[in-house]
């Protein structure tokens, strides 16, 4: 009976196909929604503008075994890293809320050569 | 040359008055704000008694209209102006001290204000008959403290800017529609940089200094607690 999962068990040592596993992040991709804040400077203070970023891409929450190895040190909050294939032109300390509730970009990682980009967030203070 | 508002200044304290004048146009002016602020029939333009940004506009007789922005702040804010004006430093780069700020990634100077201590002395609470209203305001003595960074060596080379930046013309000025007075300049710059640099943040060039500066707070309501009684009637039988 042929495997239902086909993973390198299943491929042959003298096997001439490409053996990196396929991954097709496009396929679990769903429409998104973000609503990011930008800061700005105005009279001395700093001002906080809202816009609204639709796009395609996985919001998947951080687990515990990765959370360990995870440099930013948050233990308390709930971490989500996102995976798309657009750049939402985000850097570390950006804010953004998705449902509602506010998180801080802690780190980007830039794999555009393989299709995608992922960052890494952290729940962030509610006003 | 076209129709415009002249004025003093455009970043001034809470509670001060200051005259507005339209250019260029044809007289007579209508000037109107929009804002906390108000503006008499001649332009003299009030400020109100909260932060933010009060928009002066002026018609003249042929219906032509121009608007001033004027920012209304605390002590603080006009420091922050001085100090962004003299030293030519483009906007965004001064701030009072927040920590929604996202700190700069280039080589650049910025300045961050804040205040190490406010100490009030002396408040009075008095009744004014003429406009009706309760007036309560204090003195108060404040240090602000002024952190001058760069990541390249812009903040080594022009520190000494901020002290002529506060001894400036433009200072007097400021001080003189403002109603404050910078009270006290630094003996000395605290150099912070090896402090800055041994926390592990790329932001090796800090340098403090505290200024002391007094200025008054006040608050005018009305005192009108009461509605007004109906007029009294003559209750006849019929």
């Amino acid at each position: 009976m042929k495997p239902l999962i086909t993973n390198a068990n299943s491929r042959s040592l003298d096997q001439i196909s490409p053996t990196l596993p396929q991954m097709n992040l496009t396929s679990w991709f769903q429409t998104i929604t973000f609503t990011v804040v930008k800061k700005v400077i105005v009279n001395f203070e700093t001002i906080e503008t809202q816009t609204k970023v639709v796009f395609q891409g996985i919001v998947e929450t951080v687990d515990p075994s990765k959370l360990t190895v995870l440099p930013v040190g948050e233990r308390r909050w709930n971490m989500i890293s996102v995976w798309t294939s657009t750049d939402l032109e985000l850097s570390p300390d950006d804010l953004f809320y998705y449902n509602n509730a506010p998180y801080r970009v802690m780190q980007k990682y830039d794999w555009q050569p393989y299709g995608y980009i992922q960052y890494e967030c952290s729940e962030d203070f509610k006003k | 040359m076209s129709l415009q508002i002249l004025s003093n200044s455009t970043n001034v304290a809470m509670g001060i008055s200051m005259p507005v004048m339209g250019a260029g146009g044809v007289a007579p002016y209508t000037y109107s704000v929009l804002g906390n602020g108000s503006i008499t029939n001649s332009g003299v333009y009030s400020s109100g008694y909260k932060v933010g940004k009060d928009v002066i506009r002026v018609v003249d007789s042929t219906g032509k209209s121009a608007v001033l922005d004027v920012f209304v702040g605390t002590p603080l804010h006009l420091l922050a102006d001085i100090i962004q004006r003299q030293l030519g430093l483009p906007a965004g780069r001064v701030w009072l001290w927040d920590q929604k700020v996202i700190m700069p990634t280039d080589y650049d100077m910025f300045v961050v204000i804040g205040e190490s201590m406010v100490k009030p002395f002396g408040s009075a609470n008095y009744f004014d008959a003429a406009s009706d209203s309760q007036v309560i305001s204090t003195n108060c003595y404040a240090e602000a403290q002024i952190d001058i960074y760069s990541r390249g060596p812009e903040a080594r080379d022009r520190k000494e800017e901020v002290i002529l930046a506060l001894a400036s013309n433009y200072a007097e000025t400021q001080q003189e529609l403002n109603n404050f007075h910078i009270a006290k300049l630094p003996n000395s710059f605290n150099n912070l940089s090896v402090l800055e640099y041994d926390s592990g943040t790329a932001i090796p060039y800090r340098f403090t200094i505290t200024v002391g500066i007094q200025y008054q707070v006040k608050r005018i309501s009305s005192t009108q607690y009461f509605d007004d009684f109906d007029e009294p009637s003559v209750i006849t039988n019929p």
